[in-house]
């Protein structure tokens, strides 16, 4: 380490750093941001606090009757048991069914199936209490196993086409799948064609290749998967019995529904049976429960078995995904722990974000933290949106003024939205999400560009109008510089990524080469969207601009899993308005932007959500998805209706979002909220991004503003691109705009980051300028405690505590100069979290 | 002494992401179960690739035979192979155990993690856990019974035109075209017959097949008296793609080992090996001067072979363009001239010159003399005529099927034969060149009139006891 140290470096300093950070740090530690484990604090005595003590009232069943409508259609119940003070638990693994109806019988699961059509009933008795409930069987004619149907499901939720099996790019041991069954005619072809029908034996069934793998009838790295008893076995066997066959027309899925929708659960071990009902494109339905593929998005929290059940871990929130035949849904799954002694006391709401928010914080047991108090609020509000911090003069007339609170603080918030430092903070966001550099667009389209996002934002043109501006934009890049988005992204399908990534916050790059992992997203539907740009065309102009424009004939956009071009196709519909004559861009800007697209409006209105909370109500806010579920779904669709429902106005968005109590809620926690990461019940430190920490670290020490390749005055924000070198910004992650993802712009913090905040010469220089804040107060004569508090005031936008004031003067007076003094109260403070945390 | 500060610093700037790492205990449900070792599952295997090969009732060396548990327990010459919970009186052991084990005869010893597992299974007192329809052995006293037709893999037209032999399950059915007998029946190990074909003067049948994932065999069949000549176990999957040299002494044939073998017909012993394919081996041919063999692969590739030496000398075709996962499927040489079709998943038959006549440069398809229309799907099967003036080739496309016949010397010129609707896996050319066999998926066999491509007679590939609709109905 000692050859770390800067030579230069005074002793002084340490005394009074280590002396500082004794009062800064203590006196509002900040709160770990997200991946800190809740504590578990329920962990303790599960048995004790188990069902053991819980004593039941009744009993509640889902569903409340049940319909059979197929020889194969089979089906559970889940049970849970109501105690005495309302709440209900999952005794589903309790309980037992039984039918006094000769209509249908009951396996060895516990499904329901037909034996003769009719009305029945079913009774399910547990914990003491007992409930009958209807049972209609439609009819019991004998249907045909079907490879889409029945086949393909099995071999998708016994992991034969996994990716690390038969699923694998080059299969295994000479036998492929389609990654997770995307491709049924593909496995079909595995199963029936490939090397003249070696996989199954219609002459002896039980002798076929693809049952004998499974069971270890013959030897199977993949291990053995399930028995000739086995519900599996018993469908494969029937489905090779009888011929293999295979309905291309077969009704396919259309979704599927997790039920309980929203599990939750008290304790430690306690558990919770799921029901996965697929809908089907004709409209029948099928409790596919024992089909689908489950997975946890968080087995800390809580695990969830191949056969659905959840089985509580600790404290906390996660997500229960689940996979059938392409189709993907997520219910979020909340453990309470033992919360008890918790009450819930009522909380200020200003606005209908505050109702949400709370009562998701009810549900969860949690308990906000107070207001912010002014001077921490003014911070944090400038800096979210204007991207700077308040200057001295700033803090101390919004913490003098004496208008009622929230008038006073609604009045900051539209004072901040009209200052040129807005325009400013959010070009740059914006021109780091459409990746305006001049790598792609040369230097003078790179201000062009900017010029138009500027131009967007001064006059907070309606989103919908921005995006769609975007997508038809033509003509000269330079006269209009809209145009520069297609000279960015210079090929339909890289257009098509940029778009859905920052338009719709999907990530469809995963489609390219595959369905998607995780979503419904389709290969196909990939090069179907990437389609509606094929027809952009692009001439170059003699002064090194470029004129885009509609193509007469569009260039092909070859799907290589058909060799064929793919044919423009949106891969989901809406009840918006889409005029099937118009250029493809035109319908794919009216399609796109059209009120009733459930992501367009929803997934800005979620990111910048994210900008003024840290985190996205759903999160990451541009990977959207069924697996990724939203942490308050009722809060973003309000945010979301009241942003299509007033003309998609993001100031009033940011209003609305800054003027909330939820917003304003103070950093420090409380018992009751503590462990909470995700439910806003208390602000959450983020750290300043590479251009807010230059342009903050130039005010707090009033150096003046001397950027490379722009003229002084410039802010680190200003700049157009990252083509302009300031080592300083690169170090702290600013977004070299390669990409449009979010997670570009790193906020990670590195040894390199540090030593350069503590030894570096931008720091080090800005303190230290003779025509800084330091030495213009030194020269005008201002006292010890003048200095110490305008130091304050300058770097943490507050004035000292006391005992901050006293210790401060205490160290005064052992440094030999209040140059040096104040200089090192400057350097500490700089380095302090209240400075490098926006709070 | 300012770099004291350091930690301080680095801890503040860190806090962003410290992890608690106390990872919570994940509840455990409860402990497996004490594991048994699995006759059917873990010791049936075993004994089904390494020792049946002799050890079935088709051979029955040592009067053994290792096809179940009450086989073992009776044992053979040397007594009981397996004796109840007895490991070390049980023969069994004995003879697979030891540095230097008296079995197998030929190969491998078993691995010391076989024999383990074996000795245990004994020990826990030797438990048969088979499903109970898996205990039936396939022999000639206890013929296959059909419900619905088997898939047919493979046919072949006797040389004198009256008889084609057709594959069945666990076996190989003569039938004669007449139809005035039952088929005669040649009923082996092996459970999947993949190739077959008559020898040049007709008398000996050649057969290669396996039974999958267990072991490949190559049977020859004294056809006359329906007698099997000699039974070869080789490698650990099935074989494929056998055919005979000009006068009959050599068979070549592939395996899922991705090797090519010639064996001598007089001796069934193995003259040639071949490693340079890295797929599944398909379809084998002999050069018309009987020097090289000719092999397609999975691998895409379609590759010449000296046959004194096995020495690799090229790559007939660049790597096959278009040629989808998959890869080639089946090769034949032209009776009279050195040249080679090939057909495989892209489903375009091609014609190449075996010899290369220029240099080879990367990429290029310098041999191939003439590409044919495609037919849907992937082509699964091919023969050509005599005279190679004409070929029949089958294609699936798993839910349909085609076949056609085509013009050898023009490309423009095909016969379709229609009503074939269900995945076609095997052709044949009548030696008279007036009739082409179709079969495949359905395990119904169409004899079709080789210039009109009209349908004469169906009959299905063996005998059955019902027809179900379901299996009529395939493919439709």
């Amino acid at each position: 380490m000692m050859i770390l140290v800067n030579q230069s470096c005074r002793l002084t300093m340490l005394a009074a750093a280590s002396l500082l950070f004794v009062t800064v740090t203590t006196a509002d530690e900040p709160k770990p941001v997200q991946e800190s484990a809740p504590p578990a604090t329920d962990s303790a005595s599960p048995e004790t606090a188990n069902a053991a003590v819980r004593t039941y009232v009744g009993l509640e069943v889902y569903p409340t009757e049940l319909t059979l409508s197929s020889i194969r259609d089979s089906r559970r119940v889940i049970v849970a048991g109501i105690t005495a003070d309302g709440q209900k638990i999952d005794v589903s693994s309790k309980a037992t069914v039984t039918t006094p109806s000769p209509v249908c019988s009951v396996d060895a699961d516990g499904y329901i199936v037909p034996v003769m059509a009719g009305e029945g009933s079913i009774v399910v008795e547990a914990v003491g209490h007992k409930v009958e409930i209807p049972i209609h069987v439609t009819t019991v004619e004998t249907v045909p196993v079907d490879f889409i149907r029945d086949v393909n499901p099995i071999l998708s939720k016994v992991g034969c086409n996994q990716g690390t099996c038969h699923g694998s790019q080059a299969g295994k041991k000479g036998f492929k799948l389609s990654l997770r069954g995307y491709d049924s005619v593909y496995d079909y072809r595995a199963l029936v064609d490939d090397i003249s029908g070696r996989r199954f034996n219609r002459s002896e069934p039980a002798q076929s290749l693809m049952l004998l793998k499974p069971t270890q009838g013959v030897p199977h790295e993949g291990g053995f998967l399930f028995d000739e008893q086995s519900r599996y076995y018993k469908v494969l066997e029937q489905w090779v019995a009888e011929g293999c066959q295979y309905k291309p027309d077969a009704a396919r899925v259309a979704n599927i529904a997790i039920y309980p929708p929203t599990p939750m659960l008290q304790l430690r071990h306690d558990q919770q049976q799921l029901i996965v009902i697929a809908t089907y494109a004709d409209g029948s339905t099928r409790d596919v429960t024992r089909e689908a593929v489950f997975e946890t998005s968080n087995f800390e929290v809580a695990t969830v078995s191949k056969q659905g059940l959840i089985k509580a871990v600790q404290r906390g929130e996660a997500a229960a995904l689940v996979r059938f035949e392409g189709n993907y849904a997520a219910a979020p799954v909340s453990i309470l722990g033992n919360r008890d002694g918790y009450e819930w006391t009522p909380s200020p709401e200003q606005n209908f974000i505050d109702g949400l928010v709370n009562a998701k914080l009810q549900r969860m047991k949690l308990l906000p933290s107070g207001p912010a108090d002014d001077a921490e609020f003014l911070r944090r509000v400038s800096l979210d949106i204007a991207g700077v911090p308040p200057t001295i003069a700033e803090v101390n007339a919004f913490v003098a003024d004496t208008t009622e609170p929230l008038a006073k603080r609604a009045a900051k918030v539209d004072q901040l939205l009209s200052r040129p430092e807005y325009v400013e903070h959010w070009t740059l966001k914006w021109s780091d999400l459409l990746l305006n550099r001049r790598k792609t667009v040369t230097e003078r389209g790179v201000w062009a560009f900017r010029n138009w996002i500027r131009q967007s934002v001064a006059t907070n043109k309606p989103y919908d109008q921005f995006a769609s501006e975007l997508m038809t934009a033509g003509g000269s890049a330079l006269e209009n510089p809209a145009a520069n988005y297609f000279r960015i992204a210079r090929e339909p399908k890289l257009v098509m990524e940029n778009m859905t990534q920052v338009f719709l916050g999907t990530r469809f790059s995963c489609n390219q080469c595959h369905d998607h992992p995780f979503e419904r997203w389709t290969q196909n539907q990939y090069y179907e969207l990437a389609a509606y740009f094929a027809d952009v065309g692009r001439r170059a102009l003699p002064d090194g601009d470029e004129f885009v424009f509609t193509n007469v004939s569009p260039e092909a956009v070859i799907n290589p899993s058909t060799n064929q071009a793919a044919s423009p196709k949106f891969p989901f519909s809406h009840a918006g308005a889409v005029n099937a004559g118009a250029h493809r861009r035109e319908q794919l800007s009216q399609w796109l932007t059209a009120k009733e697209n459930p992501y367009f409006a929803r997934s800005i209105v979620n990111r910048y959500w994210s900008y003024f909370l840290g985190r996205g109500i759903i999160d990451p806010v541009d990977d959207i998805r069924a697996s990724n579920p939203a942490s308050n779904s009722e809060l973003l669709d309000a945010l979301t209706k009241d942003f299509t429902d007033n003309g998609y106005d993001l100031k009033r968005l940011i209003r609305l979002i800054c003027t909330s109590a939820t917003y304003q809620r103070s950093l420090e926690s409380n018992q009751w909220n503590d462990d909470d990461t995700m439910n806003y019940s208390h602000a959450v430190p983020r750290r300043l991004s590479a251009e807010q920490l230059y342009d903050s670290i130039i005010q707090a020490t009033g150096a003046p503003r001397a950027l490379p390749g722009v003229p002084a005055g410039f802010r680190a924000s200003e700049l157009p691109d990252s083509q302009v070198e300031v080592a300083f910004l690169d170090m702290f992650g600013r977004a070299p705009r390669e990409s449009p993802c979010e997670c570009e712009r790193t906020s990670d913090v590195s040894l390199g980051q540090t030593l350069n905040m503590v030894n570096g010469p931008t720091i080090g220089d800005a303190i230290a300028h003779p025509d800084g804040i330091i030495a213009k107060a030194i020269a005008a004569g201002a006292t010890k405690e003048q200095l110490i508090e305008t130091v304050y005031l300058s770097t943490l936008c507050r004035k000292p505590s006391t005992e901050e004031m006293t210790r401060t003067v205490e160290y005064f007076s052992t440094v030999a100069t209040p140059k040096e003094a104040t200089e090192d109260l400057t350097w500490a403070l700089i380095n302090s979290p209240g400075f490098l945390f926006n709070r | 002494m300012r770099f004291s500060l350091l930690p301080a610093v680095v801890l503040t700037l860190s806090f962003g992401f410290a992890v608690g790492d106390s990872l919570p205990a994940i509840a455990q449900d409860e402990k497996p179960p004490e594991k048994a070792v699995s006759y059917y599952r873990s010791v049936r295997p075993i004994l089904q690739r390494q020792c049946s090969g002799c050890h079935f009732p088709g051979k029955l060396e040592g009067k053994l035979s290792v096809l179940s548990v009450a086989e073992l327990l009776k044992g053979g010459e040397a007594g009981a192979a397996v004796v109840v919970a007895k490991p070390d009186e049980s023969k069994l052991v004995e003879y697979i155990s030891g540095e230097d084990p008296k079995m197998p005869l030929s190969g491998d010893p078993l691995s010391a993690e076989a024999v383990y597992t074996i000795r245990t299974w004994i020990t826990q007192g030797a438990i048969d856990d088979s499903p109970p329809d898996v205990g039936v052995v396939i022999t000639a006293e206890n013929p296959p019974v059909y419900s619905s037709p088997p898939v047919v893999t493979s046919m072949d037209y006797s040389p004198d035109g009256k008889l084609l032999a057709v594959s069945g399950y666990h076996e190989v059915l003569i039938h004669t075209l007449d139809g005035s007998v039952p088929p005669k029946r040649l009923i082996g190990r092996s459970q999947r017959i993949e190739s077959l074909a008559f020898s040049p003067n007709g008398q000996i049948l050649a057969v290669a097949g396996g039974t999958p994932a267990l072991f490949g065999e190559l049977q020859l069949w004294n056809v006359a008296e329906g007698k099997l000549l000699h039974s070869t176990t080789l490698a650990l999957d099935t074989l494929f793609g056998l055919s005979f040299n000009g006068d009959g002494t050599l068979v070549s044939f592939g395996a899922a080992d991705n090797r090519v073998r010639v064996v001598k017909v007089e001796t069934a012993e193995v003259t040639m090996r071949m490693d340079a394919h890295s797929d599944w081996v398909q379809g084998t041919t002999f050069s018309l001067n009987n020097d090289h063999v000719i092999s397609v692969s999975r691998d895409m590739s379609m590759k010449l072979t000296i046959l004194g030496t096995g020495q690799f000398v090229d790559n007939i075709t660049s790597i096959t363009p278009g040629a989808l996962k998959g890869g080639l499927v089946d090769v034949i040489r032209h009776p009279t001239r050195e040249e080679v079709l090939a057909v495989g998943s892209d489903g375009e038959p091609r014609l190449y010159k075996i010899f290369r006549e220029k240099a080879r440069q990367i990429g290029d398809d310098f041999n191939l003399i003439r590409a044919y229309s495609k037919l849907p799907g992937r082509l699964c099967d091919l023969d050509l005529s005599p005279s190679g003036n004409k070929f029949v080739v089958g294609s699936s496309t798993a839910i349909s099927g085609a076949a056609r016949i085509y013009m050898t010397e023009d490309a423009a010129k095909f016969v379709d034969i229609p009503d074939v609707t269900a995945p076609v896996f095997s052709v044949s050319f009548r030696p008279d060149e007036m009739q082409v066999a179709v079969s495949g998926f359905d395990g119904m066999i169409k004899l079709c009139n080789a210039e009109t491509g009209v349908i004469e007679k169906t009959f299905p590939a063996a005998p059955m006891t019902t027809i179900p609709p379901s299996v009529a109905t395939a493919g439709e």
